[in-house]
């Protein structure tokens, strides 16, 4: 295992080893996705309250479940970065920021259409549309950082610290927006966002979270691939590689 | 076939959030895949200098 | 050990007090912005109060924001950071010591002028110990939080607008407990628990915030 892991850490190797992985796992991704969005769209079927617009939750929920999962995975490699200094995992915190923060504004902008239909209104200031709004501006933090920051380690090893931070203070920041907003909407709308979920919902919920978890492994290795293509431009194996296709 | 469209009169939001997901999932693998193909590009470039 | 501790500090309030006048500037920008408040909103007073929680916080954490820009820079450029970075002692607690002494520069005039800020948005008279509690405990997380943000952007260029971006995000649990403290001292409710989360909150950030910032130091000076 950690024999796997050490290989696992040379770039050479995880470029060569992950190039057999990505297919399978797109191929995977497209089949989840699919089924999920016939479950979710054709088969389950309407909320006894909210109606059609509560099929905006198969897109929504797993969005939002991933922002944080990105940031979580983010730090955690994050972490890695700032231990051992092995450049695979300052790869993995420089290429999670944008991914994450996709996903993060996808929750968004879903929540937001969701929010019409159901308070009448885009926006609202909602404990949870709040929080992921912050969680947003953070992503855009460790974006900014690569864009400043022009040496690819410096710039990974600024994002780890970050990144740690940020999950250190995610939990107190949901906290105290959950608090802020109980206090100040006493009267929030009767419809709760997450309506109690009926196995018919939820299974095909959970196909789609599935997916978008493939999706975002998927996308993780392409982007890692890229980034290490670039870094190693100048090295041997990469012109090797390039030469015998 | 047409109420699936028609979504309660909600067709707008439910097909804008899975439409907006979709291009945003699809134009993520779209802008790796250029990334690649310019870095491949800039790569063999070098080598036949 | 608190030897060190202490010279860090008194060495920073030296450097300081030699330029004294820049010191006032972060407060007279707290008070004209004061000023600027009833004339783009209201003079209403009664409106007034009821936004001056929030507003006075506002302004406080742009003022320790911008104030945080220039905690290491002098120590970058003469190299003084190296010097405390190869000294024997932790360098955690020496960094420590230098955001004491920031905070002490920074936000301790502010505790002076606060209730005055108070005054000028027309703000009850009963919510201004409360509010002054609140910077009491609040300005020292903004400190420390803001110092891992000025460690990290400290060696590169434009990183003047970066710190405000990966830090502001960071100050928004010191601003809901803060201004919710603060009106609810106003509409004379009890303000115990959001008072306590700041102190839970001041012990957590100086209990952590020290390592990052001198992981962060680390990082920047390459």
């Amino acid at each position: 295992m950690w024999k796997f892991l050490h290989r696992l850490s040379s770039l050479k190797y995880f470029y060569e080893w992950s190039g057999k992985w990505v297919p399978w796992l797109l191929g995977l991704t497209a089949v989840l996705m699919l089924v999920g969005l016939y479950w979710g769209l054709l088969v389950a079927p309407a909320d006894y309250q909210q109606g059609e617009s509560y099929r905006i939750i198969y897109v929504h929920v797993p969005s939002a479940w991933m922002s944080m999962f990105v940031y979580v995975v983010m730090a955690g490699a994050g972490f890695v970065a700032i231990v051992w200094r092995t450049k695979l995992s300052e790869i993995v915190v420089s290429e999670c920021a944008i991914i994450g923060a996709t996903f993060t504004a996808l929750a968004l902008v879903t929540g937001m259409l969701w929010g019409k239909p159901t308070w009448g209104t885009y926006w609202q200031w909602d404990a949870r549309m709040t929080s992921e709004l912050i969680l947003l501006f953070l992503y855009f933090g460790i974006i900014a950082v690569h864009s400043v920051i022009e040496e690819p380690r410096t710039a990974a090893r600024v994002a780890s610290i970050l990144a740690i931070i940020g999950v250190i203070n995610i939990p107190i920041i949901h906290y105290s927006v959950t608090w802020w907003s109980s206090l100040h909407q006493p009267n929030m709308q009767l419809i709760s966002k997450t309506p109690s979920v009926h196995p018919s919902m939820l299974y095909p919920l959970l196909v789609m979270a599935t997916a978008f978890q493939f999706y975002f492994v998927s996308l993780l290795l392409i982007r890692m691939r890229n980034a290490i293509l670039y870094r190693e431009r100048i090295t041997n194996w990469v012109k090797n590689s390039l030469a015998r296709d | 076939m047409q109420e699936f469209f028609y979504m309660d009169g909600k067709a707008l939001y439910v097909w804008g959030s899975y439409g907006v997901t979709l291009v945003a999932l699809l134009a993520g693998l779209a802008l790796a895949r250029l990334r690649k193909k310019r870095i491949l590009r800039e790569i063999k470039e070098s080598l036949e200098q | 050990m608190l030897d060190v501790f202490l010279t860090v500090i008194r060495r920073d309030l030296l450097l300081a007090y030699r330029r004294r006048a820049d010191l006032m500037n972060p407060i007279l920008l707290y008070v004209i912005v004061a000023t600027l408040f009833p004339l783009g909103i209201s003079p209403d007073a009664e409106f007034l109060a009821r936004l001056a929680p929030g507003l006075v916080w506002v302004t406080t954490l742009l003022a320790a924001l911008i104030s945080m820009e220039s905690i290491f820079r002098q120590d970058f450029e003469d190299g003084s950071i190296e010097q405390l970075f190869l000294s024997p002692h932790p360098f955690s607690l020496l960094v420590l010591g230098k955001v004491v002494a920031h905070w002490l520069i920074t936000a301790f005039p502010m505790l002076v002028i606060v209730p005055l800020m108070a005054m000028l948005l027309h703000m009850p008279v009963q919510a201004v110990p409360v509010l002054w509690i609140t910077i009491l405990l609040g300005t020292p997380i903004l400190s420390l939080i803001g110092a891992i943000g000025a460690a990290l952007t400290a060696g590169f260029r434009g990183g003047g607008v970066l710190l405000g971006l990966l830090v502001l995000p960071l100050y928004v649990p010191v601003l809901i407990f803060a201004s919710l403290a603060v009106s609810a001292a106003a509409d004379g409710l009890a303000v115990s628990g959001q008072l306590a989360m700041l102190g839970a909150g001041l012990i957590l950030a100086l209990l952590l915030a020290p390592f990052a910032i001198s992981a962060s130091l680390k990082i920047s000076m390459g």
